[in-house]
């Protein structure tokens, strides 16, 4: 009598398959769908920056419609949301807020209570950190903000592979309009009071849902376009349920990695690499990340990296080889420490 | 005698051309010449007592009237530094792409607007990365003598009439912002590095930004100072003419007590 387990790959065995391997000899954990081409765009969660910088470094040919000014320092570069991603849209956590940055480039959605203030500065809602000293007035805001869509409309139009980080379930939404935010009004800057701004945990629906309809919209202007999705193995530093944030980010990660894992099981445009689970995965025994449990160590971004690379080999090695620190990454989300 | 090091990139040339012509009525003088172009002097370093090319690429691009191989700081009384990337021109171009709020005058376009914080950090930053600062850093390691910079010169004025996109033009409008962040900038070098910044003469500008086309032109650049294969004189609207140098070394002695 004989087992349907019997006879598989050492790689679908636990024992053989991760037990008795290290990061370093784990093999087949990733297999690429597709090969990386030409004009990837990158967006997502704070990981995400690692997977654009590195991906860079490698001498693919990442986008970047709003580079830095030529001179300009790169940590300096990164407090404007330069050197980020692939244009200047700042971290973008739901697939919800990146849908809408794509209908609002395309003049199909006017997100609402966009200008929040402090101190008499005025900040960019959707993405409240690349001004960290805000702007003078909130018509500076807009202006900037038209000429950012710009931009943006212009990537949407050359991207031929989305490098895309799900980060988070947890959103803030304005109730009327449906806009939703990075961050919190009152963590940057604005103010939650009054503001019709409440929290929204999305639920697998939706955001398989929200990820259908960009993919939908994006194949209307590139229909060549492909997908590569990535889970932040970064936990929230915060949560607005009522659960322990540890049980809430990994229902949060979980439903993320849901919806990924569906996503690349039903579309052959939609590849997964699983960064979550190089870093969270019981094979690193907790060692990627730093003594906060939270940011991510070097070493995790290397080794995730790595086999990344593996599958999808260098074009090119950049001469200047960057290393990339920990603190060359901006995330909104840290910000919700200061209020522990 | 008194013995002046000249250090520079390109713009070196115009001055040494203008000496070639002042030196027979300065027989107190003596002036020898250092240089290579673009930001290549970024790669000059202090060593043994010595300024010295640290890598082959500059070695091999190291251009001395001397023929010596290293400046030795014990020789001389004053050093002159030409232009070295401490230029207007450099946020100029900054502001062709990258049009600050104060800048947008909806005259002429740009690629992308910024805020006038962080313009102000890149242009900073990009005169920062330029060879100047390296250059003074090293020197000053070696030697406490009198340091004189020759700011590198405005852009040649033909630009206004030859740049049909209109940004040239529309610098009138702006430049004052542009202006302020280099003289900013100046100020840091002369405090920090205990030098005298020499500006252009007020008779070769023109709009307050460019440099009056009867001084531009450029001079013939040797191999080892033409880092941009640039175009031949007189289409090179950045490097000016032994008028304009003749002028610049004769600002340069009055600062030396001449």
């Amino acid at each position: 009598m004989s087992s349907p387990y019997q006879g598989l790959a050492p790689s679908q065995y636990w024992k053989t398959g991760v037990a008795e391997k290290t990061l370093q000899t784990i093999s087949g954990l990733y297999k690429k769908k597709f090969p990386l081409t030409e004009n990837i765009a990158t967006a997502g969660s704070c990981f995400a920056q690692h997977i654009a910088r590195n991906l860079r470094i490698n001498g693919f040919s990442v986008l970047d419609v709003e580079p830095a000014p030529t001179g300009l320092k790169n940590d300096r570069a990164q407090k404007y949301g330069f050197n980020m991603y692939s244009a200047r849209y700042g971290n973008i956590y739901v697939p919800r807020q990146l849908l809408q940055l794509f209908r609002e480039a395309n003049s199909e959605f006017k997100p609402a209570n966009i200008v929040w203030e402090k101190n008499g500065r005025y900040f960019d809602a959707m993405r409240p950190q690349v001004e960290p000293e805000g702007h003078s007035t909130a018509e500076a805001v807009l202006r900037h903000r038209q000429d950012h869509l710009r931009h943006v409309k212009s990537l949407f139009e050359k991207v031929e592979t989305l490098v895309f980080t799900f980060g988070l379930t947890e959103g803030w939404v304005h109730e009327a309009s449906g806009t939703v935010y990075p961050t919190a009004p009152g963590t940057v800057a604005g103010s939650i009071e009054g503001s019709g701004i409440s929290f929204k945990n999305f639920t697998f629906n939706e955001i398989k849902a929200d990820f259908l309809a960009l993919r939908e919209r994006l194949k209307t202007i590139r229909p060549q376009i492909r997908f590569l999705l990535t889970v932040s193995p970064v936990p929230l530093t915060a949560t607005m349920s009522s659960e322990h944030v540890m049980a809430a980010t990994v229902y949060s990660k979980s439903v993320l990695r849901a919806v990924a894992g569906e996503l690349y099981h039903s579309y052959d445009d939609i590849d997964y690499f699983p960064s979550y689970e190089i870093i969270t995965g019981a094979l690193s025994k907790g060692v990627f990340f730093e003594d906060n449990l939270r940011s991510v160590t070097e070493a995790g971004v290397g080794t995730a990296m790595r086999i990344f690379f593996e599958e999808h080999p260098p074009v090119a090695v950049s001469p200047v080889l960057k290393k990339v620190r920990k603190e060359d990454v901006q995330c909104e989300d840290a910000l919700l420490e200061v209020f522990a | 005698m008194k013995r002046i090091c000249v250090i520079g990139n390109s713009h070196i040339a115009a001055i040494k051309q203008a000496w070639d012509e002042l030196a027979p009525d300065h027989p107190g003088l003596k002036m020898s010449f250092f240089a290579s172009g673009g930001m290549r002097l970024k790669d000059l370093k202090a060593d043994d007592g010595k300024l010295a090319p640290s890598t082959q690429y500059l070695t091999e691009r190291f251009y001395s009237d001397t023929g010596e191989k290293a400046i030795d700081p014990s020789q001389y009384d004053v050093f002159i530094l030409v232009a070295l990337g401490y230029g207007l021109t450099h946020i100029i171009f900054t502001a062709l792409d990258y049009r600050a709020d104060s800048m947008n005058t909806g005259l002429s376009p740009y690629k992308h607007l910024v805020s006038d914080a962080c313009f102000k950090e890149a242009a900073t930053d990009k005169l920062d990365g330029m060879a100047v600062t390296s250059v003074l850093r090293e020197l000053r390691s070696l030697t406490d003598k009198p340091v004189i910079l020759l700011a590198q010169p405005l852009p040649s004025a033909r630009k206004l009439y030859r740049c049909k996109t209109g940004q040239f033009k529309d610098i009138v409008n702006y430049g004052d912002k542009l202006m302020d962040i280099w003289l900013e900038y100046g100020r840091k070098l002369s405090k920090d590095y205990r030098i005298k910044i020499v500006y252009q003469h007020p008779v070769t500008v023109k709009e307050r930004f460019f440099t009056r086309g009867k001084f531009s032109g450029g001079v013939h650049l040797s191999e080892k100072l033409d880092d941009y294969s640039r175009p031949a004189p007189p289409a090179d609207m950045h490097h000016m003419n032994t008028n304009f140098g003749k002028l610049m070394i004769k600002s340069a002695m009055r600062h030396m007590g001449y």
